[in-house]
């Protein structure tokens, strides 16, 4: 059921890439992309009834604790791709400010048609 | 942008000094709880952030000078390769956990874990100023489309 | 020894941080960082080579801890890297003098050495992803570095589709852990290899594969997803192009694709054709692109998408035959393909830096001419040079494997490039950028020479001595995970290259 909802989100992503043309909605577009994957990959690190992996005073007994805590892995690899991501979208949202000021348009179509020289 | 909120700009004075705390608790038992180093620096920033977008750049700059967090920024950095460094110097692993080893501490209290905590510190303070160099920027070329009032239009005439 | 791993990553990430603390005042001292900082790495990379075994980081063994590793094929492309960054920071160091910021430009340059060198070494597939998302990210930045229109556009345009492409790779990862539930590559490869010999092409994993591979394709710049590259190139300073073209598109790209196709997912017949294709569309796309260039600086874009495109096509066809059983031809393939990788990485920087140089002093004169042609001859597979050895021996791979059409398309496309080059042999003149007379300081033409130098005696590697020492430990290392999988015997028969039957086709080669 939630890998329907992962698969839905990513579509709504790639959708959006493909249809907007303004700069920003497509950066929006493609952080809906990156969040359908990280949802993806939290996921797959789900057990049902399961616990957070983080020891904690109550839980001593290593087995059973191995037992019932979620796979920590996928959460690791989520919050690298969310800086990851982060680290993207804004140097994407500063390139396309940049880019505002140069060609006074977010219209992505226009700007690739204007061929404008560096002033 | 001068007609901020009264309001605002109050609450964000008393609620900003608590984020930051927060975020320093975020950060320092980052190996005990949920948390750690990005969360705990971002929660860090975002202080300085609600300052920023609440009170404007000035007040902000009073804060957190530009330079400072660019510094910090480094700083933060180089501070988290050292601990990896030093774990090479010490053990002849690198990022071996070098502290760990010599004061395990006590289990589930805040001086345990060995070098987690000091790199959870040094990745909030990257983290906590990366992001608010890059809100920073973003705010600084924002506004200055705002005083030029007319944006450069020119060209979306063709 | 082994310590020399991480220090390979955490050396000019260090020295990176530390240009970024230096005052804007001292250019000086953040030249001399970078400088020290490239010497080191290819000091490192050399000092490495005799080393072949895997660093676990932390203390914490390979399935469960992260591990570093270094073999034959990650050795080859650190040396080749290490030289053309030394290459690129030295000429960098003089030519972005016009620029108000020059140690950040620097600073990026060494954060990318070190992303690229953190691609090459990592063990798992995640730690892969994620540096060659940090030497993505400072890429995008060095095509935008001037602020210019045509920077910004050319950046955003590679920044935007490069986080799709990154997307991709990152499904498929979690794709593949979803289905074998680890990232470490040697782990994964056993496991892979394990579940069965050839994949089903409606499996996850397959999916998994050609997700993966497609991010890859784009960041190498291959034909269908090649978008990004002519612009960025374009539109970059010249160390910047050299370096992306150079380093950047063969370690995050070509590296990072073979890794995975090989290590990871077996290089089975499926894989191999898909990245056969990708070859013979970039192979000849590039070039019959490149002739419609008129600008300098693109028709070395597109011809080096061209030289690419032979690089994958004979990886591609060496796994193809390695899961065949053909071994013999594989290994030739396979070395072929590591031999112009190398080749290629020489040549194109040489071009775009010959090309700045140009640009620079505002005209050409005898050096930058003879360092061009270098670099042209080269690319176009000239007989004494590096290129057309390596070039040669692929289209001899394509032979021995009885694909005689794939032949016939290389040696096609391989005489459609020298005429690309010249069609726009008076071009690389400045035309409107910087028209203004400098010298060309010592900094910015020593790089040059030896550059050129390395086109001319790039083809001696082929000489058994010097191959037995760079090429075929690469060429095995990359081999020992095509075997089939069925049968042991024939896996062990693969990491034995008859380096006899590569011998024999020595003779063949000159007189082409």
């Amino acid at each position: 059921m939630v890998y329907v909802l992962c698969a839905m989100l990513l579509c709504v992503g790639i959708f959006g890439l493909i249809s907007q043309k303004n700069v920003i909605k497509i950066i929006i577009s493609i952080s809906i992309m990156e969040n359908a994957v990280n949802l993806f990959l939290v996921v797959i690190g789900y057990r049902r009834d399961g616990i957070a992996p983080i020891i904690t005073e109550r839980i001593h007994e290593s087995v059973q604790f191995a037992e019932k805590a979620v796979d920590p892995l996928p959460q690791a690899m989520v919050l690298t791709s969310i800086v990851i991501g982060l680290g993207v979208m804004a140097l994407m949202v500063t390139m396309a400010l940049r880019i505002y000021h140069v060609y006074g348009t977010y219209d992505i179509t226009e700007i690739l048609k204007s061929r404008k020289k560096a002033e | 942008m001068n007609n901020r909120s009264l309001i605002v700009s109050r609450v964000s004075r008393w609620v900003a000094p608590l984020i930051f705390v927060f975020g320093i608790y975020v950060a320092l038992y980052g190996h005990l709880s949920p948390g750690g180093g990005f969360p705990g620096g971002v929660i860090l920033s975002s202080a300085f952030i609600l300052t920023l977008l609440a009170r404007g750049r000035k007040a902000t700059l009073e804060r957190l000078p530009f330079g400072v967090a660019k510094k910090l920024d480094a700083v933060g950095a180089l501070l988290f390769l050292c601990i990896a460094l030093f774990g090479l110097v010490v053990t002849g692993v690198f990022f071996a956990n070098f502290i760990h080893q010599y004061l395990p501490g006590e289990p589930l209290r805040l001086f345990s874990g060995g070098t987690i905590m000091p790199a959870n510190i040094a990745i909030g303070l990257k983290v906590a100023a990366s992001l608010f160099l890059v809100m920073f920027a973003l705010s600084a070329l924002r506004i200055s489309t705002d005083e030029q009032d007319e944006p450069i239009r020119t060209l979306e005439d063709k | 020894m082994s310590v020399l791993i991480p220090l390979m990553v955490a050396v000019p990430l260090g020295a990176g941080f530390v240009m970024a603390l230096l005052p804007g005042s001292s250019q000086r001292a953040g030249d001399l960082l970078a400088v020290a900082t490239g010497i080191f790495v290819l000091a490192g990379a050399a000092a490495l080579s005799p080393f072949v075994g895997s660093y676990a980081v932390g203390g914490w063994d390979p399935p469960i801890g992260i591990e570093m590793s270094r073999d034959g094929f990650s050795g080859l492309v650190l040396v080749v890297t290490a030289i053309v960054a030394l290459a690129v920071i030295l000429y960098a160091t003089a030519s972005m003098r016009r620029y108000t910021s020059r140690s950040r430009f620097l600073a990026l340059v060494i954060l990318l050495l070190a992303a690229m060198n953190g691609t090459l070494l990592s063990g798992d597939i995640f730690n892969r992803f994620v540096f060659v998302e940090i030497a993505a990210i400072a890429s995008y930045v060095l095509v935008g570095f001037a602020c210019g229109a045509n920077e910004l556009k050319a950046a955003l345009k590679y920044a935007v589709l490069g986080a799709v492409a990154s997307i991709a790779t990152l499904l498929g990862i979690a794709l593949v852990y979803s289905v074998h539930g680890t990232v470490n590559i040697a782990h994964l490869g056993e496991k892979i290899a394990a579940s069965g010999p050839v994949m089903a092409p409606d499996s996850v994993v397959f999916i998994a594969a050609v997700l993966m591979l497609a991010g890859f394709t784009f960041k190498a710049g291959l034909m269908p997803l090649h978008v990004w590259q002519p612009d960025a190139l374009d539109a970059a300073t010249a160390p910047a192009s050299a370096i992306i073209s150079g380093c950047l598109v063969q370690t995050i790209g070509v590296y990072a694709m073979i890794r995975t196709a090989y290590a990871v997912f077996g290089a089975t017949a499926p894989i191999g054709w898909i990245m056969v294709l990708v070859g013979v569309l970039s192979m000849a796309g590039g070039a019959i692109a490149a002739l419609q260039q008129d600008e300098w600086r693109r028709v070395v874009a597109y011809t080096g998408i061209s030289q690419l495109g032979y690089v994958v096509c004979a990886f591609g066809l060496g796994g193809i035959l390695a899961s065949a059983g053909n071994d013999t031809a594989a290994a030739l393939a396979v070395i072929a393909a590591l031999f112009h990788l190398a080749n290629h990485a020489v040549f194109q920087s040489l071009l775009f830096l010959n090309g700045g140089a140009v640009e620079y002093a505002g005209g050409s004169n005898s050096l930058t001419k003879l360092a061009g042609l270098a670099g042209v001859l080269s690319s176009s597979a000239v007989p004494p040079f590096g290129g057309f050895v390596s070039k040669a021996m692929i289209v001899i791979a394509f032979v021995m494997a009885g694909y005689y059409g794939l032949a016939a398309v290389a040696v096609a496309v391989a005489a459609l490039i020298p005429l690309a080059f010249w069609r726009v042999r008076s071009r690389p003149e400045p035309t409107e950028r910087t028209p203004r007379t400098a010298a060309v300081p010592a900094v910015m033409t020593a790089p040059l020479a030896v550059l050129s130098a390395l086109c001319l005696a790039g083809g001696l590697i082929a000489l058994p001595a010097l191959r037995s020492v760079t090429l075929e430990p690469a060429g095995q290392s990359i081999l020992r995970y095509a075997s089939p999988g069925t049968t042991t015997e024939q896996g062990q028969a693969a990491t034995l290259i008859p380096s006899e039957s590569v011998e024999q086709e020595e003779p063949d080669e000159e007189p082409d």
